[in-house]
């Protein structure tokens, strides 16, 4: 879990996005087997805005050069990210993330073709959200109603998951608990 | 539509949200009009894989002709794709000769069709997503076991059995199994359809927990060889 303090924030925008250009046209590269692969998992260690960039940083010159794009979503010490390219090399990107020993609870959501890539020009977009901007949005019919540069997203399932998760879907904290014991217990 | 027997109804699914039509459903009817249960009734049980491939590509063929510009959904049985597994390639091509996009075409697979070999259906179709097709999955809570389908095949869509949303407003198991598979849905990135929707009680429930898309009576009946504007409930 990531303390909501140690993130230090130098913008007061609620969701932080920096849209990172991939320099190629990844858009246009022809992929044979166009798949995208979603998950969720859970930040193993507390880890610092500093780190979460250095992360980033590799991760994206390793997309630019596998033609991969995507989205990271980083809340409250959870991850969201969307990865979309070759289905080899987006198998490959995965299995490396799920084998991290920085991430836990790695859970796969959703792999399946598509036709289009929703994150064409982005080697790895992100997003970092902390514990009070994720009280004031979970509020919020439209996670993004603040974030400009998702507008653009395709409406499929990527963008469907993305909000899915802003509003605290898949999220380690939110898992949902069964509380029906009572009609049990009444039989005793 | 020259070469084949019937014709169709075309009934609007509609967005609430843009106020626009999301897609119309294509429904078999007679030349003259006549029910969909008639039409299937004069096939012969050999012929119905073929009819319910030529079914589709008329429907496509006529739509266009009437001027689409939304998506069209198309019901599909998942014996005709065995049977005849060209059948989506001609209607893919079909749909582009008539000037529509394969991101303009649903397949509707119904609940109970699906469940029977759900592995071997999911990669079947996911040749076509690639392509842009989206996939829905009809009468969804029905009674077969639809949510552990989705263990296997993960819809664009899927469309609420008309039961379940009968009275749903008076209701509270169909109000708890509806969340329950809304709950579902949201967690996989599907949207839900409210089909057979007919009062307005039924649809202000619906739209108190977030739907966005609805069929049925209230909104507009199907209306044979003809693409109708939906009526938006105040």
């Amino acid at each position: 879990m990531v303390p909501a303090s140690r993130f230090h924030r130098c913008d007061p925008q609620p969701v932080r996005l920096s849209r990172h250009a991939t320099g190629i046209s990844i858009k246009r590269a022809r992929v044979m087997n166009l798949t995208h692969r979603i998950y969720s998992s859970r930040a193993s260690v507390a880890i610092n805005e500093a780190e979460i960039q250095a992360l980033l940083e590799r991760s994206r010159q390793n997309n630019a050069a596998r033609a991969i794009t995507g989205m990271l979503l980083f809340i409250d010490g959870s991850f969201f990210q969307v990865l979309e390219g070759d289905a080899a090399a987006v198998d490959r990107t995965y299995e490396a993330i799920a084998r991290d020993a920085r991430h836990d609870r790695v859970t796969q959501i959703i792999r399946e073709p598509i036709a289009q890539r929703s994150f064409g020009e982005w080697s790895m977009g992100f997003a970092s959200v902390d514990r009070a901007d994720v009280q004031r949005l979970v509020g919020e019919n439209d996670f993004f109603a603040t974030a400009q540069c998702l507008e653009s997203i395709n409406p499929g399932r990527a963008r469907k998951l993305l909000t899915a998760f802003g509003a605290g879907r898949w999220r380690a904290e939110h898992t949902g608990m069964h509380r029906a014991h009572a009609r049990v217990d009444e039989r005793r | 539509l020259s070469d084949f027997s019937a014709s169709f109804a075309f009934q609007p699914i509609a967005d609430i949200t843009t106020r626009k039509v999301f897609a119309y459903e294509a429904l078999a009817r007679g030349r003259g009009g006549e029910s969909a249960a008639s039409v299937f009734a004069a096939v012969q049980p050999g012929d119905l894989h073929a009819f319910d491939h030529a079914a589709r590509m008329a429907a496509v063929r006529l739509a266009a002709r009437l001027g689409l510009k939304d998506n069209i959904s198309l019901n599909v049985m998942p014996g005709c794709i065995e049977s005849m597994p060209d059948s989506l390639d001609r209607l893919l091509e079909c749909a582009m000769l008539c000037g529509l996009s394969p991101r303009q075409l649903v397949l509707e697979i119904t609940e109970g069709e699906a469940v029977q070999r759900p592995k071997e259906f999911s990669q079947l179709l996911d040749r076509y997503r690639a392509q842009g097709v989206r996939m829905a999955i009809d009468d969804f809570g029905a009674g077969y076991s639809g949510l552990n389908l989705l263990a296997y095949f993960q819809p664009d869509l899927i469309k609420l059995d008309m039961h379940l949303v009968r009275d749903i407003d008076r209701a509270g198991p169909r109000q708890a199994i509806a969340r329950a598979v809304l709950q579902v849905c949201d967690d996989l990135g599907i949207e839900v359809i409210a089909e057979g929707v007919e009062t307005i009680g039924e649809y202000s429930w619906f739209r108190r927990v977030g739907i966005r898309l609805f069929q049925g009576y209230l909104l507009g009946r199907p209306a044979f060889e003809a693409l109708d504007t939906p009526v938006f409930p105040a």
